[in-house]
């Protein structure tokens, strides 16, 4: 019996060493597979909640938000973030605090079955905590060849990347570093905008079905847990937002009483510039673009809502301090890198 | 269900915990039930029921009568009943007659071999009638459906309906067992298998054919073999003894020696069904050469209705019978190689889909095998390294050698060593294509 424990617990080290070094580590060729774990690891007491896909996480700078406004937040966001995916995080992040406010991007609302795949799942689940609400999710958007047990066990997923090990691999094994600032990945390199691009015209534009009843299924958690949601769009120049999109939200924030905020409007209010304040010609706005629009929207929380200013809060003001060195530090190490090489070759700008 | 899916796997643990927790003489019956429900969840049941009940009735309708010439007609109608359903099934028969075609039914090939052998043994009254159910087991029982082996009444009456109480040894044996047939199939065989499919769908022509045909010769090996090691060890951990259907064939020294080791029990089926009815060996040797030839071809169209299956059968008869004309028995290590590569270049047959691929070969346009883009250096490494160890455990199996040299801890050595190399270097999961087992398709 002692010699069965002996191999039963050889076994269990081996199994979870080995799925420790061949699940990627999202540090630094590909780091949006971070975003998960990092929630895990804040103090949980935010006012703003921030829920999405990439126009959440490039769009909204929490430390600008704090340093400017006194508003503590967190963006919960992920590369092509479901409806259902943003459904099953906000029930995750109930589970941990109640925010204030839930600042909704609408963009996810475009995404229909071809947007489901395999390589987006991963990033948002791999460092995703066990629960009910995981499983749950798993289940809600599982495409065919993924199995519940590979996300139970990363090891059934990865195995194959014992060929393609990396230093990153080894160098992050037992501790990994913090990649977002309270959510937000930060880009501090600019590509101008050339085009404007028009949107083709498509067969049709009425939102998936499954899609409008996630949001219902968020408004209504929301709702039952006090919170004031706030739908958003991020000033992007593509993929096209199309009128009619922009008339189902508008609809849909009338008819339950919801704000809406489309900034793609209010560039020249923001102070947007596109020459200089998106990293990839207008999809995603660098840390310039995030500063300013983050600006615009605490003022707009500031006339329009009555949340605390928590920069008198002693405990809090020091944890954002020190978040704000590491923030300031992240941005010189970008410009210098920016400097050195012309790109930025770390936080996922490698391509 | 494939055997490899985690839907069998849990299949197999609810049935492993429900035959244990039952009193020992229900256990059998718990066999029968789930054998029903895998048959009901994966085909349809109607065709082996039919094949059941007219065999079990027609073998009543034997034991009732004495007279030997009465019950030979009884017999010839009770194998008639189940061929026509065998050709008519598997072989499309019915589409050509109606237009309409049906999906085969799971494991037809193996249960209508049982249902002759207990037709025939009833006949010859080796056996006698102990109920439907327990003679509907004996051809349902669910692990052998999918790639056999092909079940005896005769034989695996006495283990299948005995009381087995519980012991750890038998699940470690039975568990080992089919760890090493996971190892066969997802590391060596289906490794393989990327690099003879592109052979052959990619049509290379020169000596790269060769070298697919000596790699095709592994993999159909660990690829078969590794089924059967889930099936019998399965079935070891419920202390069923099944037949073997394998004794290290490529040790053979001949073709003969190589049909006593490989497929055993289809060999064996057709030599005491067949070839022993037809004369046997006591009988001229004109007449003796032509059962030869006759069992091989029944045994090629037995996988399929093919040119290919009616060629390797042929081949595989015209060399026996040269053997026996020439009483070939070499003695010389030296031959294992050479019969080695003879069974290996009789595998075009099952390599190449159909003729006309086998004759494009000759007409190819490249020649050159682009190895690492199919796999990584280090993916080759473990390759080379799993057949060396393949062929270690062969070997050991042919000395009749256990591993004892692993000392007391042997089976924990053996099953964490198996777990990872499965887990890490297998072929499964989303970024991989699935090959299916080669036999499941006979």
């Amino acid at each position: 019996m002692k010699r069965l424990g002996f191999y039963l617990l050889l076994f269990l080290l081996l199994f979870l060493g080995i799925q420790r070094l061949v699940v990627p580590k999202y540090q630094e060729e590909l780091v949006e597979g971070s975003m998960t774990r990092e929630y895990y690891k804040e103090d949980k007491n935010h006012q703003i909640l921030f829920l999405g896909d990439c126009e959440v996480y490039s769009s909204y700078s929490p430390i600008t938000l704090f340093n400017e406004f006194g508003y503590t937040s967190y963006i919960r966001g992920n590369s092509q973030q479901t409806l259902a995916a943003s459904y099953y995080i906000l029930k995750e992040t109930l589970h941990y605090e109640i925010p204030k406010i839930v600042i909704f991007s609408v963009n996810d609302l475009r995404y229909g079955k071809e947007y489901e795949k395999e390589s987006y799942h991963r990033l948002l689940l791999d460092n995703m905590k066990n629960s009910f609400i995981k499983y749950d999710l798993i289940e809600s958007f599982k495409v065919e060849g993924e199995t519940f047990l590979s996300y139970l066990f990363p090891i059934f997923r990865y195995h194959s990347r014992i060929f393609q090990l990396t230093k990153e691999d080894f160098k992050y094994y037992f501790k990994t570093k913090p990649i977002t600032h309270n959510g937000y990945l930060m880009r501090v390199d600019s590509v101008p905008v050339t085009t404007i691009y028009q949107g083709k015209p498509l067969s049709n534009y009425t939102f998936e079905e499954k899609n409008m009843e996630y949001l219902e299924k968020i408004r209504k958690l929301c709702e039952e847990n006090n919170i004031e949601l706030i739908l958003v769009k991020s000033p992007s120049t593509y993929p096209y937002w199309y009128e009619e999109y922009e008339k189902q939200v508008e609809e849909y924030a009338f008819h339950n009483h919801l704000t809406y905020l489309n900034f793609y409007d209010k560039k020249e209010e923001i102070g947007l510039d596109y020459q200089e304040d998106t990293y990839d010609a207008g999809l995603h706005l660098n840390v310039s673009g995030a500063e300013k629009l983050t600006r615009y929207l605490g003022l707009y929380l500031k006339e329009n809502d009555s949340l605390e200013d928590m920069r008198n809060n002693e405990t809090i003001a020091l944890k954002y301090k020190e978040k704000t060195a590491y923030y300031e530090e992240m941005k010189q190490e970008q410009y210098e890198e920016l400097k050195k090489y012309g790109k930025i070759t770390m936080y996922g700008g490698k391509e | 269900m494939s055997f490899l899916s985690y839907s069998f796997f849990l299949f197999l643990f609810i049935v492993f915990v429900s035959y244990y927790i039952v009193p020992i003489k229900k256990q059998w019956i718990v066999l029968l039930i789930f054998s029903i429900l895998f048959y009901v969840f994966e085909s349809n049941i109607l065709y082996i029921l039919i094949s059941g009940i007219s065999t079990y009735l027609i073998s009543l309708w034997i034991e009732k009568e004495s007279s030997s010439k009465k019950n030979q007609k009884k017999l010839i109608i009770g194998i008639s009943l189940n061929m026509i359903l065998l050709l008519t099934l598997k072989y499309n028969l019915l589409k050509e007659m109606i237009g309409r075609s049906i999906l085969i039914p799971l494991g037809i090939s193996y249960y209508t071999l049982s249902s002759i052998s207990y037709l025939v043994d009833i006949y010859q009254k080796k056996i006698k009638t102990n109920g439907f159910f327990r003679f509907f087991l004996s051809i349902s029982f669910f692990p052998t459906l999918i790639l056999g082996p092909i079940n005896r009444y005769q034989k695996i009456e006495k283990t299948l309906f005995q009381n087995h109480s519980f012991h750890l040894q038998n699940v470690i044996d039975g568990s080992l067992r089919i760890l090493y047939g996971i190892f066969k199939k997802l590391v060596i065989a289906d490794s393989i298998y990327l690099i003879v499919n592109f052979i052959v769908t990619e049509k290379i022509g020169g000596i790269i054919p060769i070298f697919g045909l000596l790699l095709y010769g592994i993999q159909i090996y660990a690829d078969f073999s590794s089924g059967m090691d889930i099936v019998l060890g399965f079935s070891k951990m419920l202390q069923i003894d099944l037949e073997e259907n394998f004794n290290t064939p490529y040790f053979s020294k001949s073709l003969s020696e190589f049909w006593n080791r490989w497929h055993m029990t289809l060999t064996n089926w057709f030599k005491d069904y067949v070839y022993i009815p037809l004369g046997g060996n006591r009988t001229t040797t004109w007449k003796r050469n032509q059962n030869i030839f006759l069992v091989f071809l029944l045994s090629g169209l037995w996988h399929g209705f093919t040119w290919n299956f009616l060629l390797w059968g042929m081949l595989n008869g015209i060399f026996l019978i040269l053997e026996k004309t020439c009483s070939y028995h070499p003695k010389s290590n030296l031959a294992i190689l050479k019969n080695y590569i003879v069974v290996c270049l009789l595998w075009i047959f099952f390599m190449y889909p159909d003729l006309e691929s086998i004759i494009s070969i000759f007409h190819a346009s490249k020649f050159t095998l682009p190895f690492f883009e199919i796999m990584s250096p280090a993916a080759y490494l473990v390759l080379i390294i799993s057949i060396f160890f393949f062929i270690f455990v062969e070997y050991q199996k042919y000395q009749k050698k256990t591993f004892s040299f692993l000392g007391r801890n042997r089976d924990y050595i053996l099953l964490l060593l198996f777990i990872f190399t499965i887990i890490l270097f297998g072929n499964y999961g989303f970024s991989f294509n699935k090959a299916e087992f080669i036999y499941s398709r006979f």
